[in-house]
């Protein structure tokens, strides 16, 4: 993976390319670490939240997947040529985008699935953890709708057409020519909606989930520290959403790199 | 538009502002009502203006009317103080969890909000003389038949308040297996909503906030079992305000002495009916 000339010699590097931003976020950090480890009340502030951290990540990744493939199907649905399918995967997109997250949440977790768990005897409609997937699943799939459409439609239909000139299928032309080269328009928006996510999903914390921000209320409660509990809380978001952000850069270098 | 219409357009609003300014001296007297001296043997706080904290999801302790305008017998109470202890309470409906931080920090003077007395809270702010004891009980859908009493919950979920001292009971008793799984909501509506929609099994809570809930919804709660706790709610203000306690204290005493209180008690926890 080495990257710079080919023969080897170090070239320096331009003042202005030296990421400044960085360096100072990487001090700042050093600096709270610091702070941080040689005090007792936030070594235990830390550990009561270790266990949020764990939920947080898992609720995100989970919620991002669901995200992922919600969205895929509802851009596809919004380009198809089935008035039907358009219309309602538009329906959804409007919707879901008009209305606040939280919103969204608090009335999946407090009238739907109530409702289908009624409705359908399944016990994991009343699992808090499983609503709340449901809920940032749902509304971040409509933004990653728009995600995804955007970078179909960057692709000029020339290709589309080339490719079904060249006796391709629709759907090996836009699994073949389309998709491989629309990823790469969209990783950029679509890094920044998950790490967007990331820290949305402190949201579920209105319905009883256990992660960070919902760990950082618990311990306000046991200890009354809310300044020292929500400086932790803090930190470990800015270090979650920090970490988001250099893999997506990495991954948006490979998609370069890979072709 | 034409010239002369705009200008139209500017006389009608500047009537429209004259008429405001008219009204807006007489809604602003009042809203202040003469400043009026302390009563009898009650500290003179001189007209001052308190930062009152409450949670107005809470009824009949806090709540807001039709109208968005903030009722119940906390309310009731903080203003009767007042009036003896002449200062102007200015009341302002905050999220549970701010609450003690917020008087901790000084952006409230006051909080009242059916805040239990306990000694955890106590080293970090100062509280009044007790105004009312309650105790906690367990809150059930009114078809319930499986749950009689604390002992019935060790297979059951129960749903709080976070942070409140239903919480802290709610967690003793999980930690000691009588109860399965406890849900801690934002505000007690929430957890009510969760029992509602058989999310949960029970809901621990003040007797009298739990009665609240039970008016709120007819034919749809009921109180199950003995009550689990007695506890005593204080008002509280910031560790160190002796001046701002003691005149709460004798205020909080004269009202006790000349009846207010318990005709305050009978308005909400037992004429009170929710629309």
């Amino acid at each position: 993976m080495a990257r710079g000339p080919a023969n080897g010699r170090a070239v320096p590097v331009p003042l202005d390319r030296v990421p400044w931003w960085a360096l100072v976020l990487a001090g700042l950090l050093l600096l709270a670490a610091a702070r941080l480890a040689g005090s007792e009340v936030y070594r235990e502030t830390l550990q009561f939240l270790a266990g949020g951290v764990v939920v947080t990540l898992l609720l995100t990744v989970a919620s991002f997947g669901l995200a992922l493939v919600v969205g895929l199907v509802a851009a596809l649905a919004r380009l198809s040529r089935s008035a039907v399918l358009r219309s309602v995967a538009t329906l959804y997109v409007e919707v879901v985008r008009g209305v606040p997250l939280l919103v969204l949440l608090l009335y999946i977790a407090f009238v739907i699935t109530p409702w289908l768990a009624d409705f359908t005897g399944v016990r994991w409609w009343r699992d808090n953890v499983v609503r709340a997937v449901l809920g940032l699943g749902i509304g971040y799939g409509a933004y990653l709708a728009e995600v995804y459409r955007a970078g179909i439609e960057a692709i000029p239909r020339g290709q589309v057409e080339a490719a079904l000139s060249l006796g391709m299928s629709r759907t090996q032309a836009l699994r073949y020519v389309v998709l491989p080269q629309a990823v790469r328009i969209v990783l950029p928006p679509m890094g920044n909606d998950f790490v967007a996510l990331l820290k949305d999903s402190s949201l579920a914390s209105v319905i009883s989930v256990t992660e960070l921000t919902y760990s950082g209320n618990l311990n306000v409660a046991r200890t009354f520290r809310a300044f020292e509990t929500y400086n932790a809380v803090a930190l470990l978001y800015l270090c979650m959403t920090l970490l988001g952000s250099a893999g997506v850069r990495v991954l948006e270098r490979l998609a370069r790199a890979g072709g | 538009m034409s010239r002369r219409r705009s200008a139209a357009w500017w006389g009608v609003l500047g009537l429209m502002l004259l008429a405001l300014a008219g009204c807006a001296p007489r809604a602003g007297t009042q809203a202040t009502p003469a400043a009026s001296p302390a009563a009898a043997g009650v500290p003179d706080l001189g007209g001052r203006t308190l930062r009152v904290a409450t949670d107005a999801t809470y009824p009949p302790f806090e709540m807001l009317d039709e109208q968005k305008n903030l009722i119940g017998y906390d309310i009731d109470l903080i203003r009767e103080i007042c009036r003896l202890a002449n200062c102007r309470p200015e009341i302002r409906s905050v999220a549970w969890e701010g609450i003690l931080p917020g008087v901790q920090q000084g952006d409230y003077d006051v909080a009242i909000s059916g805040i239990t007395i306990t000694p955890e809270r106590e080293q970090r702010v100062d509280f009044t003389e007790p105004y009312i004891e309650v105790g906690q009980v367990i809150l059930v859908r009114a078809d319930e038949t499986r749950i009689q009493g604390a002992q019935d919950l060790a297979d059951k979920t129960v749903a709080v308040q976070l942070g409140t001292t239903n919480d802290e009971l709610a967690t003793r008793m999980q930690r000691e297996r009588q109860i399965r799984e406890v849900r801690r909501y934002r505000t007690f509506d929430l957890a009510v909503a969760a029992l509602l929609n058989r999310d949960v099994d029970a809901v621990i809570i003040d007797s009298v906030a739990g009665q609240g809930f039970i008016a709120q919804n007819p034919g749809r709660l009921k109180t199950v079992g003995e009550r689990l706790t007695r506890e005593q709610l204080g008002i509280v203000v910031r560790e160190g305000n002796t001046e701002l306690r003691d005149a709460f204290n004798a205020a909080l005493r004269a009202l006790k002495q000349d009846g207010t209180l318990d005709r305050l008690y009978r308005k909400w926890f037992e004429e009170w009916k929710p629309k």
